[in-house]
């Protein structure tokens, strides 16, 4: 070859070359490194999705036993936490944060106003919402096909879970909260429950959204399934009087029971399926409608 | 009989206190101590250090001083207009409709639109109530006037009570209750650029009526013959009280017993002097509400106790304590 | 000086509790204004004050409407000893005299020599000294009596008006109460006193005027307002053995 030839040759590859690197290492300096969740939901959907050395903190909650998400015991357990508070995450020097739209609104705007990236989650209340959560986190995380495995992996669970749905009935599930707090439709709660073949106690009595109920509507209804165990009966409340009284406990003696953990509806994340599959389990073996 | 303390030395005593316990609120915070900060600095993060100090550990104790102050001259403005120990900005209800404001921002969601929005729904509360009074009251004197207080406090806490009744989530309920509760944590410069200068604004006002409250002591009719004008010192007490109390609340949230004990306390040290007591309550207050604030961030519990649960937890027992001496002094 | 009631009605829920009445008061007088309870005695004066709306009639203060004058000029002319006398926070009664300098005293700042002297001499005219520096609180009665004519006193107005000022006081201090309104009155000052002792108004009073339902029924110098023939009509009583009354 002549030196011209050569020297352009030369040139070119340089430049391939250079253009491959900058490929490869740009995208990976533009990723976060140090995030820092400052709600109990994103912390979930952040340990599912990103490289644990990526996580600045989560919040206190999710090391709490009551609060722990389906599976993540041992990431949570080794991460540092945080309190909601904005000093506490000004010292950790995030390069990323993630926060719920309410309760730490303040913490949010100071860090706004001091030029840090919050990324505001509203809560999820539908399993649509909890996959474009998941997709939004991953967009800026850099994480996009982990975002979309995880989904993959959700669906395909979900499907394999609702193959052992017996019959197409959708018999009751009546799960009473403290205050006789039922949820009805459009919710995530209700989608959870009718993904496992069963409507809940608001549905049935017609209504959307979260409300208190008098306890004659609840005894009008014959449930197939009940559940009235609720993680925060000690220290004692008026709230979970309530779920004493006589004619509940008559109904709950003759209902078959069942004790889903509190935490793993209060997320739209893939702890979810955890409480899907114990009312699945109870369909398969009780779910006949009466 | 001369009070114990000069008032001079008694105010010049009360403005350090309020220095040394600014001072020790920017030293303290989540992130730690003076050896933290000073750690960070060392470790080449002096800016984060800055940052904290500035911006997170100084709006914080610049509003705990202004708040605490606005609070201590309204009750002592208050008491001494209404001749009565027991009144506190509670009484003439603007509290509670700054309160009810606030409340309505974050039911609607106008508190997400931008930061301001929900003190701003706060200051228009504490504006509307004033005027209410104004209509209510009348022409009538300080009996119309505490009726008219009592009224509208309890339509704004019947219609917040509503509000949470209402409320279309769990999460919004907790929000409103929290606000309630009276907090000033991770609160901006942007809201002491806010709240300060209605807080001033506020505080002349009520500085105005000193002379008045003073010769108020001898009953209306005296001071009516010495030349006070009842309405307008009326006017300028209530008034002054919606505009600093009003801001105050609009940032806070609702805090309460400073109003009531701090122009108690100083009381005696300032010979019982109407006039003298707002000063040294302006000033008692701000000291009081900052060490509570501090209190709030040196107690070892998980999440920040809130500031109103604070004052009020130390605030009640402790007015129990001063009725109960003053009923043994009676007797 | 003088501090004049022309024609004065002033109405309660519609019925007259004063009905057009006239009164005079100038310097140099000590003037008493009896009658019997709810003749309209602390209506008129309030009335007089601009302390209570009127329905007609005028004031007239050297022959100036003198409600229309503004408040601190009324305050410099016009002093005023309210029947109560709740004072609500212990203060010591040195600051009690003071405030009856508020008329002449800027907003802000402390009081002048010439507020520390009249202090003193509304002091000297009630012999408070030895009192002075307790708080009013504690004070008997006629010490706090005479510690708020110090401060009607101390505002050394031309005019003075007191609602009843001897109620309530032992023997020795009304005598005492009664003297200081006396001496006011011949050092230049117009004094008009609504008073119930007879006895006292007819040995103090250089001039008496009687009210009746919201009239005024008699005036002129004690012996001739207190005849048996008004005792007996307006007050309905009539003079006793003892030198006191019995009610007929």
């Amino acid at each position: 070859m002549s030196t011209q030839r050569r020297r352009a040759a030369l040139t070119t590859g340089a430049l391939v070359l250079t253009l491959a690197l900058c490929a490869a290492i740009l995208p990976a300096h533009a990723q976060p490194r140090r995030i820092v969740s400052m709600n109990l939901c994103t912390d979930e959907l952040l340990m599912r999705i990103v490289d644990p050395a990526r996580i600045a903190a989560i919040t206190h909650l999710s090391q709490q036993p009551i609060n722990a998400p389906l599976g993540l015991d041992a990431i949570a357990s080794k991460l540092a936490v945080n309190h909601g508070l904005a000093e506490e995450v000004i010292a950790l020097k995030p390069d990323l944060i993630l926060a719920g739209s309410f309760t730490t609104s303040t913490a949010t705007a100071l860090l706004r106003r001091l030029g840090y990236t919050v990324l505001v989650f509203e809560p999820e209340n539908s399993f649509q919402d909890m996959r474009a959560n998941i997709r939004k986190l991953a967009a800026a995380t850099g994480d996009t096909a982990k975002a979309e495995q995880i989904i993959t992996d959700f669906d395909a669970r979900l499907l394999a879970l609702q193959s052992r749905i017996p019959d197409d009935q959708r018999p009751i599930f009546a799960d009473i909260g403290v205050n006789n707090y039922i949820t009805g439709d459009n919710t995530l709660y209700a989608e959870v429950v009718n993904a496992a073949g069963y409507r809940t106690l608001g549905q049935a009595l017609g209504f959307s959204g979260y409300r208190t109920v008098a306890l004659e509507q609840i005894l009008s209804v014959r449930p197939a399934l009940m559940s009235t165990a609720t993680p925060w009966t000690r220290p004692p409340s008026l709230s979970t009087m309530a779920l004493g009284h006589p004619a509940l406990r008559a109904m709950t003696a003759r209902t078959p029971q069942v004790e889903i953990p509190e935490r793993y509806t209060t997320c739209g994340a893939p702890s979810l399926l955890g409480a899907i599959e114990i009312l699945v389990e109870a369909r398969e073996t009780t779910g006949r409608t009466r | 009989m001369k009070p114990p303390i000069p008032y001079p030395l008694l105010i010049a005593a009360l403005v350090l206190l309020s220095l040394a316990l600014a001072a020790l609120s920017m030293l303290i915070g989540a992130s730690g101590g003076l050896s933290e900060l000073l750690a960070m600095i060392a470790s080449g993060n002096a800016d984060t250090a800055t940052m904290i100090m500035m911006e997170v550990r100084l709006p914080r104790t610049v509003l705990a001083l202004m708040i605490g102050a606005t609070l201590g001259l309204a009750g002592a403005a208050l008491q001494g207009y209404l001749r009565n120990p027991l009144a506190d900005p509670g009484v003439v209800g603007v509290t509670s409709a700054a309160s009810l404001g606030a409340v309505l921002a974050l039911y609607t969601g106008i508190s997400m639109a931008f930061p301001l929005a929900l003190p701003m729904m706060g200051i228009a509360g504490a504006l509307l109530c004033a005027l209410l009074l104004q209509g209510l009251a009348g022409k009538g004197g300080v009996l119309s006037l505490v009726l008219a207080g009592v009224a509208v406090s309890s339509l704004c806490a019947a219609l917040m009570s509503l509000a949470l009744n209402l409320s279309p989530n769990p999460y919004a309920a907790a929000e409103i209750m929290f606000w309630l509760m009276g907090s000033v944590t991770d609160r901006s410069m942007d809201h002491v650029a806010f709240a300060a200068p209605l807080i001033l604004i506020g505080w002349v006002v009520l500085a105005l009526s000193a002379r008045a409250l003073d010769a108020l002591s001898l009953g209306e009719e005296s001071a009516a013959s010495l030349g006070v004008n009842l309405i307008t010192t009326r006017n300028l007490v209530i008034g002054g009280t919606a505009i600093s109390v009003g801001a105050a609340t609009s940032v806070s949230g609702g805090i309460g017993f400073i109003g009531l004990v701090v122009p108690h306390l100083l009381r005696p040290l300032v010979g019982h002097s109407p006039s003298r007591l707002l000063l040294a309550s302006a000033l008692g207050g701000a000291a009081l509400l900052l060490s509570a604030d501090i209190l709030v961030r040196a107690l070892p519990t998980g999440m920040e106790l809130k500031l109103g649960v604070v004052t009020a937890l130390v605030g009640a027992p402790f007015f129990l304590w001063l009725i109960f001496r003053a009923r043994t002094e009676i007797e | 000086m003088n501090l004049e009631a022309c024609n004065i009605t002033a109405l309660a829920a519609g019925k007259p509790i004063v009905n057009a009445a006239s009164l005079r008061v100038a310097s140099g007088e000590l003037v008493g204004l009896i009658g019997p309870n709810g003749a309209g005695k602390s209506t008129l004066l309030k009335a007089m004050l601009g302390l209570r709306a009127k329905d007609a009639g005028e004031i007239l203060l050297d022959g100036q409407d003198f409600l229309a004058m503004p408040a601190s000029q009324r305050a410099r002319a016009v002093a005023f000893l309210p029947q109560d006398r709740h004072v609500e926070w212990r203060l010591p009664a040195r600051h009690i005299v003071m405030l009856g300098r508020y008329p002449h005293r800027a907003r802000f700042g402390a009081p002048s020599p010439d507020d520390r002297a009249a202090v003193a001499r509304a002091l000297d005219a009630v012999d408070g000294h030895s009192f002075i520096d307790r708080p009013v609180t504690v004070l008997s009665g006629g010490e706090r009596t005479r510690v708020l004519l110090a401060r009607a006193l101390a505002v050394e107005a031309p005019i003075l008006l007191a609602d009843e000022p001897i109620a309530a006081l032992d023997p020795y201090h009304q005598l005492h109460v009664m003297e200081i309104l006396r001496d006011r009155a011949h050092a230049g000052g117009a004094v008009l006193v609504v008073i119930h002792d007879l006895a006292l108004a007819s040995r103090f009073m250089d001039r008496i005027v009687l009210m009746h339902e919201g009239s005024i029924a008699a005036e002129g110098k004690p012996a001739d307002v207190l005849t048996p023939e008004n005792l007996a009509r307006i007050y309905r009583i009539k003079p006793a053995a003892d030198h006191s009354w019995s009610r007929i």
